[in-house]
């Protein structure tokens, strides 16, 4: 019966070990993975555009910016969550900022106002092309002057 | 005809008129004058340089977008992702040759196609998550602490509603 315990603790040890092991190789597995998916990336040809051509890009891609509605509509915003490289060149061009819809049906004004300042603040001194939906025009009035929107920056305004 | 060779050495001959839709082409030939040399094109592989000649030989003839078009076009025309179906067709390529196209398109200074590559990628990326974007492109997402902070904080802004 000994012989046997200390056969059961032996391999017990073992089903340890291994166990260990098998851990330690999945890591290594995915680190290596990981390691694999960066070098395909460098790779890549996208890497090799200039900022000019990634630019041109992102401002057709930007066509208009809805809010408040969720990341996918609002182009602008969504690129500039992609990578480093795409958030410093979405940030240093403020006319993806400055297409923007604002659907207010139902909604308060606090709901969409961070972020309409955040699009705001980006397109810094670019002319605006601003559309509201909605039938609260006072709501849009006030909205303009809590943002110090100011007129001579409206390229379009349609309410 | 005019020859020109790739950067794996091939050597493709075309008309005056198409390859002169390369505003590149177009000059090194002026520069050079009435000469049978070829012209090389490191930065353009064989598959490639295939690709952009049969779009210059559909577009043969049509008038060349003038230099300063981007600045003098209306902003709405400017930015419509519209193709046009032949252009569609020849532009559905897998995404390293359509990125290759571009920077072909880029480097031989062929506006219209360069445009039509830029539309494309444009059309991609639009309607999409920034996650969807990474994995269609095979990007990294490598924002500093401080990038993920802010971008985690424009997040909740946009989910606020």
């Amino acid at each position: 019966l000994e012989e046997c315990d200390a056969e059961v603790i032996r391999l017990q040890k073992e089903i340890h070990h291994l166990q260990a092991r098998i851990i330690h190789i999945q890591n290594q597995r995915q680190q290596l993975e990981h390691y694999k998916n960066c070098l395909q990336c460098l790779r890549m040809p996208m890497r090799r555009f200039p900022n000019e051509i990634l630019l041109r890009i992102f401002d057709l891609a930007c066509d208009m910016n809805i809010i408040p509605s969720k990341l996918q509509a609002m182009p602008a915003l969504a690129i500039s969550h992609v990578s480093s490289r795409w958030r410093n060149l979405a940030i240093s061009y403020p006319d993806l900022w400055s297409r923007i819809c604002i659907i207010t049906d139902g909604l308060d004004h606090y709901s969409w106002a961070r972020v309409f300042q955040l699009y705001l603040d980006s397109s810094q001194q670019s002319f605006l092309t601003l559309e509201y939906i909605g039938n609260t025009q006072d709501l849009v009035s006030d909205a303009l002057t809590v943002h110090g929107v100011h007129k001579d920056r409206f390229k379009e305004l349609t309410i | 005809m005019v020859t020109l060779v790739t950067s794996d050495n091939e050597k493709f001959t075309a008309d005056k008129e198409v390859a002169e839709r390369s505003v590149l082409i177009k000059n090194m030939l002026e520069d050079v004058g009435e000469s049978d040399q070829p012209i090389p094109l490191p930065n353009v592989s064989s598959s490639v340089l295939k690709k952009v000649l049969e779009y210059c030989e559909h577009h043969r003839g049509e008038p060349l977008p003038a230099a300063d078009a981007d600045t003098t076009q209306d902003d709405t025309r400017k930015r419509t992702t519209d193709i046009s179906e032949w252009d569609q067709k020849f532009i559905t390529v897998d995404q390293e040759m359509l990125f290759e196209i571009i920077l072909a398109a880029n480097y031989l200074d062929i506006k219209s196609l360069l445009d039509v590559g830029c539309k494309t990628v444009a059309n991609m990326i639009k309607g999409k998550t920034p996650e969807e974007i990474r994995k269609l492109f095979n990007i990294v997402n490598d924002f500093t602490p401080e990038e993920e902070a802010q971008i985690k904080k424009e997040n909740e802004w946009a989910e606020d509603r």
